[in-house]
């Protein structure tokens, strides 16, 4: 390998994979929520770490960038499952990943569960990703960015969603 | 904003929750919580909401540290700085040179980069070849047979992949363009996933690798191992992956005869 040795201090790719490492859960579980779980949201994942370089590199506004990084995520897999969608003739539809799955849910009270997931399935899919990127730790001015919604229908979303599902399970306290 | 009945509304009620409003809204709106029990209500309701979403949101696993994903994320950055250096000096000449001391600097790094060369060999330079990939997943790659893979090269990549390793005229049938992921496990026609190996060098030759990449796509198609992880292997060092997944030091004798590819004309 004769350029293993040309290594340069390069800091601001230092700085993108210290981003890259302290997002890098919360995306690819949004991207898993999104419909592109695994070595796909792997894959999405480092497209765009390396968009995310290059716009840095160009001198691009470096305001939001944990926005930036999840908006850019959310559109590769969605242009992703557009096109896997046509390769297969279906129609495209985005399902939150089932919380079910988990072992760890059987020990809760199965019917709360089940009526709980009802409202989140039953929810908007902006109302559910509001709540997904909240939960992420992304302020209302990112989620905006990422949903390209404003502020306002962003507090409307999670507003509406927390009372949805908080009176979901008060039917079975 | 007050609601008809002038008690805090609901959207604010949930921005004071989010920490979202500006101090002296959110100062009022904890003056009039003070008093309102209503509100309070309101307010601790979302509450509930937020702890009844989080205990779904906590249960999504959790994806493992994977110090391999920064690694090969580290070492995209550099490839395309090291693209982006190579096309500034090759551009240069025909530029006239803009102040006498910034010129010098970069004639040094023309001199210092020429002079450095680049060798092919059985591995590739990883700054000039780090492997590329296609989005795809391990069902996709599992899905074709490798030999209906398009493998071959266009003749201009193939020239660009030459240039690039500073290697002219080269003689036909003694190198073969060759891909350092293997398409069959997604790895994409590009400038970094292809590098001139020679056929008269070493052991170490392609017909080896194709035995290995056919070897790692059966484990991929097993489920032994995922298909990042081939990746990986296959572009941080494909010998030792080698020499790893089938335990010798040197390339099988059955492996050195492996035939697949065509050299290039």
């Amino acid at each position: 390998m004769t350029g293993a040795g040309r290594t340069q201090p390069d800091p601001l790719g230092d700085e993108v994979v210290a981003l890259f490492q302290t997002l890098r859960p919360g995306v690819l579980r949004y991207l898993a929520s999104l419909g592109t779980p695994g070595e796909d949201g792997e894959d999405i994942l480092q497209e765009t770490f390396l968009a995310l370089y290059r716009h840095l590199r160009d001198g691009k506004p470096r305001d939001n960038l944990p926005g930036w990084v999840f908006r850019v995520a959310r559109n590769l897999a969605l242009k992703r499952m557009r096109g896997e969608a046509r390769a297969a003739g279906e129609a495209l539809e985005v399902e939150i990943a089932d919380p079910a799955e988990n072992p760890e849910e059987r020990a809760i009270n199965r019917e709360r569960l089940r009526s709980v997931q009802a409202v989140l399935a039953a929810l908007s899919g902006v109302d559910r990703e509001c709540l997904f990127l909240r939960a992420e730790g992304l302020g209302y001015r990112e989620i905006a960015a990422v949903l390209d919604i404003s502020l306002g229908s962003v507090a409307a979303s999670i507003q509406r969603a927390l009372g949805r599902l908080a009176r979901a399970s008060n039917r079975w306290k | 904003m007050r609601d008809a009945d002038g008690h805090v509304s609901d959207i604010d009620l949930m921005l004071a929750l989010d920490g979202e409003l500006a101090a002296d809204q959110a100062a009022g709106v904890e003056q009039h919580l003070a008093h309102c029990w209503p509100c309070r209500a309101r307010r601790a309701e979302l509450d509930r909401g937020v702890a009844v979403y989080m205990g779904l949101h906590g249960d999504l696993a959790a994806p493992a540290p994977d110090a391999g994903a920064a690694a090969l994320l580290r070492a995209r950055i550099r490839q395309e700085e090291s693209r982006r250096r190579a096309t500034r000096l090759w551009g240069w000449h025909g530029v006239r040179p803009p102040v006498l001391a910034g010129s010098a600097a970069l004639l040094v790094a023309v001199i210092w980069f020429g002079a450095a060369g680049v060798k092919a060999g059985p591995l590739p330079d990883s700054q000039l070849t780090p492997g590329a990939v296609r989005l795809i997943s391990s069902q996709q790659a599992c899905g074709v047979a490798p030999e209906d893979e398009g493998r071959l090269v266009p003749a201009d990549l193939a020239r660009r992949v030459f240039e690039q390793y500073r290697i002219r005229d080269p003689k036909p049938g003694s190198y073969e363009v060759d891909y350092l992921i293997s398409p069959a496990l997604g790895g994409a026609t590009a400038l970094q996933n292809l590098w001139p190996v020679p056929y008269a060098e070493g052991v170490w030759t392609s017909r080896v690798k194709d035995a290995l990449e056919d070897h790692l796509r059966g484990l991929v198609c097993a489920g032994r191992i995922d298909l990042g992880e081939a990746q990986r292997e296959l572009s941080t060092n494909w010998i030792e992956c080698y020499r790893k997944h089938f335990r010798t030091r040197r390339p099988l004798v059955q492996h050195m005869r492996f035939v697949k590819d065509s050299p290039w004309e």
